[in-house]
């Protein structure tokens, strides 16, 4: 139990007076980041490096701030996406999904409760997996071949018609939109320039801030001012509290979203969105007896933003224990590090064991933080409602306009957001569901990819593709989610 | 017209498909590192695209709800594009103000409300941006 | 406000204790200078943009706080743009360049933009390319690598962070031509960042890894990997001192991943001297190798007139490999 006595070392590390505060203070930060939608927690890290260094914070004080930023990111997205309809982070895009139906319902503040420590969980539970598995788990997932990664995004694809109520037609079109705008800009195997029409600003492709305030928050006001705030917008409502009951039935969705989320968090080449996607779909083919996903299920709130968290955390195993940043943020964590001269890679748990079981206790005390901070504050986010449109639209937007503005500087992507803006509205009108849009963006590059490494690692040879046990099983899945349906309509 | 609006959609689809194709395989490859080259990818999903668009041109449509007010939607769209365009020249604090002033309009406050919306949103943005999160952010000619 | 705060104190500090007063060149004063960096807050840019400015301010060298300013975009192809549309003769802005951006540039992605389009200042550091295999690899020498791509070049899966035609594989371009082979006939596979290309290697999906010296360090210490060559003119310092370079081995890659600024084409020279002084002194400052570490960059002093011909030198070599291989747009 050498795991135990290094996370008590850890704690020694993490509740000092100041690095408690600290971890508080990123929690803070982490959650505005994760409402304010232009801003992501990798921009806020590299923006928060250089206080670090002003305060002269060492090196592990320095990370548990960051880090907490980081997590606390993901606690944040789910306040917009579920009151509003605007996701403030890509895997926030899912929430949508059963968060707003909800809060039209009046339920907006049992979706944050249920949200809230449905994060708390998944990402608890992460940590303590991350505690004694973190190497063993690393190892395995580097073996992730690009073979596998396409079974697993070809199963989170099969599921796509789950997402979508309705027209299946429609779902699958706005699928396929979403992956071509994904293959905008440079192609990774040849070099050539796709679909960028000569414009030097998409050469690096669309920006998912962009498209995302784009279709939903630019969308949603828009079709808020045709309809003069009728019908669509979110009440406060009766009864709006969480019961204990409806929490109880949640859990099992909990547990299942951690074990996906985290899985597949711990993979370098997926991500939140891919865990929060895949986690939601099969919640709904696992749970959804009476057809009410979509409509507001407490479930389909509580499994994707369990999920969000636990692939958060999981996104982390690879890179302390080997080193290997699975995503940009990560990679920025990574250079902090480099920055306090602290060599980040598999040496760090015995050279550095102060900076790597500090950082794993802090994120123990963390999130209980979190859950702490964000539990008591479900009613007064809930109170948003309460503020009259004229001051919320105006703020939203622009917010959501500045943020961009501010990192990239570019009006080129303030055009392409009201573009995406009106696209997004005369899609709502035409009954068109937008989150396939977003999942098809966010697979779409990772499937093509990811096909094309792994026949260009096997000559071209299609066998390859069902090579190996990860592979078959995932495979085997995807034939069942699709074959699944047809045979209990005709029972 | 207004029951054709699925048709009209699939049309639409169809057509930007039959872009996208058109485009992927007029790309200049010149060699390709891997089996699979950049043009079959966008083939296949734009062919899967303009499929589920002739799906939707054989649908009895769904009937396009008449927009009860279009002046607001448009004077909103507009400040936004325009405030894209007017930010370098007018500053932050001008065109941020100015773009608040104009949906808080839009979503019916009185002109005191509005302005108030903007003479409050557009400075605390800015101050949470430059000094704070040190980002800055285009002066107007009142240097601010 | 705190933080400017706390950057005026420190630097007067730093300013008071190490160095007498502040740079002066020909009279000129910088007003509100800013770094204007072509990536996300975030991205390499941004770094080099953040570390320069935080060590020219804290160093004492320039006095007013020099702010960041993101542009990301095709590597440098917006913020270029902007520069000649909108502050061809601004003297208060540099803007941060990279290997990169010249690899880009030499292809025709900077649109109309041209190595003679900026005023080239000076490098702060450098990176330099590796070739990495995993600890069980059958390659021991990068000669063992050579042969191996000889024979038959798709019997060699490797792959990076790259885009083909990118630096990262710029570098295994190199290794292809020292091996006399067409650098159209590797099996190259692209990945989203050089950490997902690390990982590939540890899984053993690909079997080389051009990539960067600091980013493979902590797996090289940990003895994860084996470097088969540094793609240096000399042999690094540190744990990659007993790393023969490509050239020891007989093999002409050298791949310096160059970080630096250029000003507007307009500036005055007063401006150009200005700034070129400020970088000249902040490499002979006793403060700047630690925090020139902690940005991941090795020693590479070269500023003012060497620097423009090295940017012109290295487009110009760029342009006939792209060429040579036919990775390049149409329009040049």
């Amino acid at each position: 139990m050498d795991a135990i006595a290094a996370l008590m070392g850890g704690f020694a590390v993490a509740l000092t007076p100041t690095n408690l505060a600290l971890a508080f203070l990123g929690c803070l930060i982490g959650t505005a980041i994760g409402v304010l939608p232009g801003i992501g927690p990798m921009n806020a890290i590299a923006l928060l490096l250089p206080f670090c260094f002003a305060l002269k914070l060492p090196a592990e004080s320095a990370l548990i701030l960051l880090a907490a930023v980081y997590y606390g990111s993901g606690y944040g997205g789910r306040i917009t996406a579920i009151l509003l309809n605007m996701p403030g982070e890509p895997a926030a895009a899912i929430t949508t999904l059963d968060g707003h139906p909800l809060a039209k319902q009046g339920r907006g503040a049992a979706a944050l409760a249920v949200s809230g420590i449905g994060s708390f969980v998944g990402a608890t539970l992460s940590v303590v997996l991350m505690t004694f598995l973190s190497v063993p788990l690393a190892r395995i997932a580097v073996g992730f071949s690009p073979a596998d990664y396409v079974a697993l995004i070809v199963f989170a694809l099969s599921l796509l018609g789950a997402v979508a109520p309705g027209n299946a037609a429609k779902a699958w079109a706005a699928g396929c939109f979403g992956i071509l705008l994904a293959l905008v800009g440079i192609d990774s195997g040849t070099g050539v320039e796709r679909l960028t029409f000569g414009s030097i600003e998409l050469l690096g492709g669309v920006d998912f801030t962009v498209l995302a305030i784009g279709l939903f928050a630019i969308g949603e006001v828009l079709l808020l001012l045709e309809r003069q705030m009728r019908a669509s917008a979110a009440s406060l409502g009766h009864g709006a509290h969480l019961s204990f009951r409806e929490l109880v039935a949640c859990i099992p969705a909990m547990f299942r979203a951690t074990g996906i989320g985290f899985v597949v968090g711990v993979l370098p080449g997926a991500g939140a969105s891919v865990a929060a996607a895949l986690s939601y779909t099969t919640e709904k083919r696992i749970a959804d007896k009476q057809g009410t996903f979509g409509k507001g299920d407490l479930r389909g709130v509580a499994s994707p933003e369990t999920a969000d968290n636990a692939a958060q955390i999981g996104n982390l195993v690879p890179m302390l224990s080997l080193g290997i940043p699975g995503s940009g943020t990560t990679a920025v964590l990574l250079g902090a590090l480099l920055m306090y001269s602290i060599t980040p890679g598999p040496l760090l748990f015995t050279q550095r064991p102060e900076v790597a079981w500090g950082l794993i206790a802090s994120m123990y005390v963390g999130n209980v933080m979190l859950l702490v901070l964000n539990l008591p504050l479900v009613g007064i986010f809930a109170r948003l409602l309460t503020v009259p449109p004229w001051v919320l639209y105006p703020g939203v937007i622009a917010l959501s306009f500045a943020g961009v503005y501010a990192v990239s500087n570019s009006p080129f992507d303030l055009l392409l957001a009201t573009g995406f803006g009106v696209l997004g509205y005369v899609l709502r009108k035409l009954d068109v569901p937008l989150v396939p849009i977003i999942l098809g963006f966010v697979l779409g590059r990772l499937l093509e990819d990811n096909l094309r490494r792994a026949l260009s690692l096997s000559d071209g040879d299609v066998m390859a593709l069902f090579a190996s046990v990860p592979s078959l099983l995932l495979w085997t899945c995807t034939l069942a989610a699709l074959v699944f349906p047809f045979l209990r309509r005709r029972a | 017209m207004r029951d054709q609006a699925d048709r009209l959609l699939g049309l639409a689809l169809v057509a930007l498909a039959a872009l996208v194709v058109w485009h992927a395989l007029s790309l200049e490859v010149t060699f390709a590192a891997d089996p699979v080259g950049p043009k079959a990818f966008p083939i296949a999903v734009a062919l899967a695209m303009g499929g589920c668009g002739v799906l939707l041109l054989f649908r009895q449509g769904l009937i396009w709800e008449k927009a009860e007010r279009i002046l607001p939607g448009l004077a909103a769209v507009a400040a936004m594009a325009g405030y894209a365009l007017l930010l370098g020249p007018l500053g932050f604090i001008l065109a941020t103000a100015a773009l608040c002033l104009v949906i808080a309009l839009a979503f019916s406050a009185s002109p005191l409300q509005a302005a108030a919306t903007a003479v409050v949103t557009a400075p605390a943005l800015w101050a949470l941006l430059d000094p704070v999160l040190d980002l800055p952010l285009p002066k107007g000619p009142l240097g601010f | 406000m705190l933080r400017r705060h706390l950057l005026a104190t420190a630097a007067a500090g730093a300013g008071a204790a190490l160095l007498p007063g502040f740079a002066h060149a020909q009279g000129f004063a910088l007003q509100n200078p800013e770094c204007i960096a072509p990536a996300a807050p975030g991205g390499g840019f941004d770094l080099t943009c953040r570390t320069a400015a935080r060590a020219l301010n804290e160093l004492g060298i320039i006095g007013p706080a020099i702010r960041t300013q993101n542009m990301p975009g095709g590597i440098g192809a917006v913020a270029i743009n902007h520069i000649n549309a909108q502050r061809r003769s601004d003297p208060n802005v540099i803007v941060a360049v990279s290997t990169g951006s010249w690899v880009n540039m030499a292809q025709g992605r900077f649109g109309r933009w041209g190595e003679n389009d900026v005023r080239w200042l000076g490098a702060i550091g450098a990176d330099f390319g590796v070739i990495a295999v995993r600890r069980d690899s059958r390659f021991q020498t990068l000669a063992d690598l050579i042969a191996a791509i000889r024979q038959d070049p798709a019997s060699v899966p490797m792959g990076a962070g790259g885009a083909v035609g990118s630096q990262d594989w710029t570098k295994a371009a190199l290794i292809a031509r020292g091996a006399g082979v067409d650098p159209r006939r590797l099996r190259y596979v692209p990945f989203e960042g050089g950490g997902q290309a690390m990982a590939a290697l540890l899984g053993g999906h690909i079997q080389v890894f051009p990539g960067d010296a600091t980013e493979v360090r902590g797996q090289l210490e940990a003895n994860e990997i084996r470097l088969l060559a540094v793609l240096a003119p000399n042999r690094l310092p540190g744990p990659f001192a007993s790393i023969p370079t490509a050239r020891e081995q007989g093999v002409d890659a050298d791949w310096t991943i160059v970080r630096g600024f250029y000003i507007p084409p307009g500036a005055p020279d007063a401006a150009y001297n200005h700034w070129v002084d400020a970088l000249r002194r902040l490499h002979a400052h006793p403060g700047w190798p630690a925090i020139r570490d902690g940005a991941g960059l090795f020693e590479f002093n070269m500023v003012g007139r060497e620097f423009e011909e090295l940017a012109k030198r290295r487009t110009a070599e760029y342009r006939a490999l792209a060429r040579e291989v036919g990775v390049i747009q149409q329009q040049n």
